[in-house]
């Protein structure tokens, strides 16, 4: 099976000012795939790329296995919950099934109307009308309704208050139990812990670091000793993070091989934390992670 | 995506033919007394509510412009404004069958509105136009089936402006300003060579009763040789003793033109051409319409991206 989405060096300019920059990723099928990164580092360039909403500018991107927006097969195999959740103000919940249904050939009515009554909506209301929840849940029925293998969604609980984010990210884990890929973008890195699998972290328009979230966690160390210079460490040892006092140092540091140096004080990380410390971190510094994380997939 | 496009254009389509209605059916209840008062008066005395009836055909004219505007500007810009795009285009369907589909909806229902009202219209002004001049270019653009061909060429021109500018308000003012260049470019300029002008000679200086669209005239001697009005009254009081100042009351300088072969000739679209030039013209419509419309898919595929 080929991957959900796979990116070579990708780039996506507007104007004179690059909104993504040599994007080079995998992202596995089957998998809760975050892509997480602070305002403007290229998260929704990214999806909309992926949806075909955009083409890139520069490099080479697929979407199971096809460029995408290529054409109706291949529009129908990836749903897609744009920020903001556009729909149609004018028409109603159950109108917005009926455009569901005549737009994609692989329509399942059951699915989506099942949602639809779940999450007990009317289906005589306009959109226009709705809840920022009932707009996202509404959307989400439209985009499972195309039975997509590929759902990407694009800040989908943004504007959601928190019980109604809960019950939507839940949603989302239950369609991930039935072996739908989904990959997600969000800031809020506590949604992401919560349901998501894989990890993609952008900054800058560039991928700082991606990989399976077990993965990442097992390969990143907390480094803490006694005060020294961080380019005396094994050479399987990649700083990301590194600050110090006048007596102590504490490094991130990513390794594949255990840290056997018995002068320093391993500590696991958190996912947060090491989000945060790729997001803060330069760029140069975990190019090369990021492409040996190719062969994690 | 028929229905899609169906259900997003009801509304407008629903106000547009509820207008044409109304015209039509105030257009053929009237139409009888229009025919009585040509065939008494002769010359025609529309008066009060019939004058207003005949501004229809100014209204005809604009007809287009407003559909380019109304119907063709908004076809993309409020999708990006709503930015609903999002959704239209990540369904089952590409955007070139979205777009085709959306042009074929509205397309047909510009040319059922449109071809109803100028046709009726044209009907209409039947009884006028035979004492008139329709192939001129105050009555062409009114009558016949010319304006189907604006309609649809301003709804595609409306269309192209909304994908490539976004925004609606500046749509509809692109739209608006390069309809009408185009119009008033095509009206005069180029309508004049579309079919072959016909010529037509009469003597100088008498009422030379020409009919339809005079192009050009020039005044030719005996010869052949243009001359100019001053050299042919020069002539004329030479062989025949008139002076200049004569009035031709009388008729003395037409026989005298006559006599010595002074006359004018003049290029003319003559009124039996009306049919043929109304075909000529709705054709470039139709061709600008197609050019642009393909300009549209181009931009929505390549550029829209």
């Amino acid at each position: 099976m080929s991957a959900a989405i796979e990116a070579s060096g990708v780039g996506k300019r507007y104007g004179r000012a690059w909104a993504l920059r040599d994007c080079t990723l995998t992202v596995p099928c089957g998998r809760v795939v975050g892509l997480v990164g602070a305002n403007g580092a290229g998260k929704s360039t990214l999806l909309n790329l992926a949806v075909g909403l955009l083409r890139p500018t520069e490099g080479h991107l697929s979407v199971l296995g096809e460029r995408p927006g290529n054409d109706a097969r291949q529009l129908g195999r990836v749903g897609f919950l744009a920020q903001d959740v556009p729909l149609y103000s004018g028409l109603t919940v159950d109108e917005h099934l009926r455009l569901g249904a005549e737009l994609n050939p692989g329509w399942d009515e059951t699915v989506a109307r099942a949602r639809i009554d779940r999450v007990g909506l009317d289906r005589s209301k306009r959109a226009g009308g709705l809840s920022g929840g009932q707009r996202a849940q509404l959307a989400l029925a439209v985009a499972i309704g195309k039975r997509p293998d590929l759902l990407i969604l694009d800040e989908p609980v943004a504007s959601l208050d928190p019980l109604a984010r809960r019950e939507f990210l839940a949603d989302l884990m239950e369609l991930a139990a039935d072996g739908l890929s989904i990959v997600l973008s969000s800031h809020l890195l506590e949604d992401v812990e919560r349901i998501c699998d894989h990890l993609i972290v952008l900054a800058a328009g560039q991928v700082r670091v991606a990989g399976d979230v077990d993965e990442l966690l097992a390969s990143h160390k907390v480094l803490t000793g006694a005060r020294r210079d961080s380019d005396r460490l094994p050479a399987d040892q990649t700083v990301i993070q590194q600050s110090h006092t006048e007596r102590q140092s504490t490094l991130l540091v990513r390794t594949t091989r255990r840290v056997i140096d018995p002068s320093w004080t391993l500590s696991d990380v958190g996912l947060e934390e090491l989000v945060l410390a790729y997001m803060a971190a330069p760029s140069m510094v975990t190019r090369p992670a990021a492409r040996s994380l190719r062969s994690v997939s | 995506m028929l229905w899609l496009a169906w259900r997003q254009f009801r509304a407008q389509a629903a106000v547009a033919f509820g207008v044409a209605v109304v015209v039509i059916v105030a257009l053929v209840v009237t139409r009888e007394h229009v025919v009585a008062t040509y065939s008494s008066t002769g010359d025609g005395n529309l008066t009060g509510f019939y004058v207003w009836l005949r501004l229809l055909g100014t209204a005809l004219i604009g007809v287009p412009a407003i559909i380019g505007a109304f119907w063709g500007a908004p076809l993309l810009t409020r999708e990006f404004e709503d930015r609903t795009f999002r959704m239209a285009w990540t369904q089952s369907v590409t955007r070139t069958r979205w777009l085709a589909t959306k042009l074929a909806v509205i397309g047909a229902a510009t040319i059922v509105a449109v071809a109803a009202f100028a046709l009726v219209f044209t009907w209409w002004s039947v009884p006028i136009d035979s004492t008139g001049n329709r192939i001129g270019t105050a009555n062409f653009a009114q009558r016949g089936i010319v304006p189907i061909g604006y309609a649809l060429f301003g709804l595609s021109l409306g269309a192209l402006a909304g994908t490539i500018l976004r925004r609606t308000i500046p749509s509809m003012a692109a739209s608006l300003t390069g309809f009408f260049v185009v119009r008033i470019l095509v009206q005069r300029v180029v309508r004049t060579h579309l079919i072959a002008t016909q010529s037509v000679t009469t003597p100088s200086f008498a009422s030379n009763g020409l009919h339809g669209w005079v192009v050009s005239t020039r005044t030719a001697d005996a010869a052949g040789q243009t001359i100019s009005t001053k050299t042919a009254e020069n002539l004329l009081t030479a062989a025949c003793n008139i002076t200049r100042a004569t009035q031709d009351v009388d008729g003395a300088l037409a026989d005298c033109a006559r006599k010595i072969g002074i006359r004018d000739i003049a290029q003319v679209h003559t009124p039996d051409q009306f049919w043929a030039l109304q075909a000529a013209e709705l054709g470039l419509f139709l061709g600008l319409a197609a050019i642009t419309a393909a300009a549209c898919f181009w931009w929505l595929n390549h550029r829209s991206v």
